[in-house]
């Protein structure tokens, strides 16, 4: 072993990577020879991974604590985390028909890891629907995975998805947030960090088991297995509108703030609109504008507020006073 | 535990369980922001030893160990505390006895183990508690939960890092039955 005190990584990360080494190893998932090669290559490795290996020797001890109801249950040990507000209302409501759907690109799907898999790049939009039970649109940068059964078992690991569920047949819907159960119907779903967002068009859905039935025109935040609803519009069918708009290419906006609705915007593009004086940031924007083409929408910001734009060498778009 | 090596378990068993003493023989000599980098440095030259088991009294011997390096960082400084010398010879003979530092009894630990795990984020203390209290393999939290192994591996990794370092903080605020040395005065070394 080497060492040299000038050249550490500080003693917290030290011990991520060595936590993150020991759930490898205990998981069967770690490279030995590596992990061995990383332990050796400096003293401080070993301290790190030591430590942690004295936290999980110690935490083994927990296995003998007599059950208690805070031990027992897990779920019942770990309270709910309080689900925070949602920034932007959107309600949907009971039994609206859903338009047919454009479908841009195609859909495809490959065998990876025995599920399949689909994904859109930036700007993509993609539907799959090789499986009689459900379709599944896939918006700009979003991947998906799935196995076949009974029920569906679809993972959103990124981006948004709208799911046709046809009569008779229940899906699960894996998300970093927690699972939803939805039963024959159609839903759209999106990922915001953590947490997903789910909002019931037609049919219905839990999250987890025994959970609260979310019903149309209902719109569920999960975060961490729990889930908070966000509150009623009184404008029922124009947040249906927004909320369904990516599917017909179009970003609709009523009165959210520039920086909203740039970053709405920007989910389309590779090269980024950017505000360039802060004062922007205070508009308010209205409309409905093309997800394809961010000239119309740069075009109603020049002529409604004199903001102007400026293309940079990298392609990105910069915002301000004209 | 297979993937500990022998000086690893030698570590754990005589060191380790010293390091709030540890801690505050670096915290008194170079204040709490480099109390920890001292003593990492510490444990690094005990553990570089070539034979580690002739070390009769580990504990004795890192505490020394933390003393002559903070005389090597003292000769390096160009502003020394007044009261740092005299403080070295005092501590010659004030090694606080075990005891002093000792944070909890097992049964108490047992409980702050449970109190971090109720304190790491939801899913993250859910998991750890289904493997480490339930003693569920992974694949099968995996499949509990319906989440991917690899989440699972980053829960686990999340949650006993959290913990650990909790624990490592519970050993600093031990430092403070530690003497130490009153105000300090600063004079430009000659």
């Amino acid at each position: 072993m080497s060492h040299g005190p000038d050249t550490l990584a500080p003693a917290a990360d030290l011990t991520e990577i060595a936590a993150g080494w020991l759930a490898a190893l205990d998981a069967g998932t770690a490279d030995s020879d590596a992990f061995e090669a990383w332990r050796s290559a400096d003293v401080r490795h070993a301290i790190a991974f030591a430590e942690v290996a004295q936290t999980w020797q110690d935490l083994n001890d927990l296995r003998l604590v007599p059950c208690s109801p805070e031990t027992a249950d897990p779920l019942q040990a770990f309270p709910p985390i309080e689900a925070h507000r949602p920034d932007r209302r959107r309600v949907l409501r009971a039994a609206v028909a859903l338009g047919a759907v454009v479908v841009a690109g195609g859909g495809f799907a490959i065998r990876a890891a025995a599920r399949n898999k689909a994904d859109t790049a930036i700007g993509q939009r993609r539907t799959v629907s090789d499986n009689p039970a459900f379709s599944v649109d896939l918006n700009t940068d979003s991947s998906i995975t799935w196995k076949d059964g009974a029920p569906v078992r679809l993972w959103l690991e990124r981006g948004e998805i709208a799911i046709r569920l046809g009569p008779a047949h229940r899906l699960s819907l894996m998300t970093p947030g927690g699972t939803f159960h939805l039963a024959s119907g159609v839903y759209n779903a999106r990922l915001r960090g953590a947490s997903c967002e789910l909002a019931v068009l037609q049919g219905q859905g839990t999250l987890g088991d025994g959970g609260r039935t979310f019903v149309p025109g209902e719109v569920a935040l999960a975060t961490a297995g729990q889930a908070s609803l966000r509150p009623r519009d009184a404008d029922l069918a124009a947040d249906l509108g927004r909320i369904t708009a990516w599917q017909r290419d179009t970003l609709v906006l009523g009165g959210e703030s520039l920086d909203y609705a740039l970053a709405e915007m920007n989910r389309y593009r590779a090269q980024k609109i950017v505000i360039g004086d802060p004062a922007l940031s205070r508009l308010r924007i209205g409309g409905t504008f093309a997800t394809t083409d961010a000239r119309e929408f740069l075009e109603a910001l020049r002529t409604s507020f004199g903001v102007k734009a400026t293309a940079g060498a990298d392609g990105n778009i910069v915002l301000t006073h004209d | 535990m297979s993937w500990l090596r022998d000086v690893d378990r030698w570590f754990l068993n005589e060191v380790l369980p010293h390091a709030a003493a540890y801690r505050a023989r670096a915290a008194h000599f170079c204040g709490r922001d480099e109390a920890d980098d001292l003593v990492q440095e510490a444990y690094a030259r005990v553990l570089a030893t070539p034979d580690h088991k002739a070390i009769a009294a580990p504990r004795g011997f890192v505490l020394a160990v933390v003393r002559n390096l903070a005389l090597e960082r003292l000769r390096r400084a160009n502003v020394v505390r007044i009261d740092f010398l005299a403080s070295m010879e005092m501590l010659e003979v004030a090694d606080p006895a075990p005891d002093a530092f000792a944070v909890s009894s097992g049964r108490s630990e047992l409980q702050l183990l449970l109190f971090l795990i109720n304190e790491l984020p939801a899913q993250c203390g859910r998991v750890v508690h289904m493997r480490k209290i339930q003693q569920m393999p992974p694949a099968r939290i995996a499949e509990e939960l319906s989440i991917s192994l690899s989440t699972v591996e980053k829960h686990i990794a999340k949650g006993l890092a959290l913990i650990t370092k909790a624990r490592r903080e519970r050993i600093a605020q031990a430092e403070e039955v530690c003497p130490t040395v009153p105000t300090p005065l600063r004079l430009p070394l000659t």
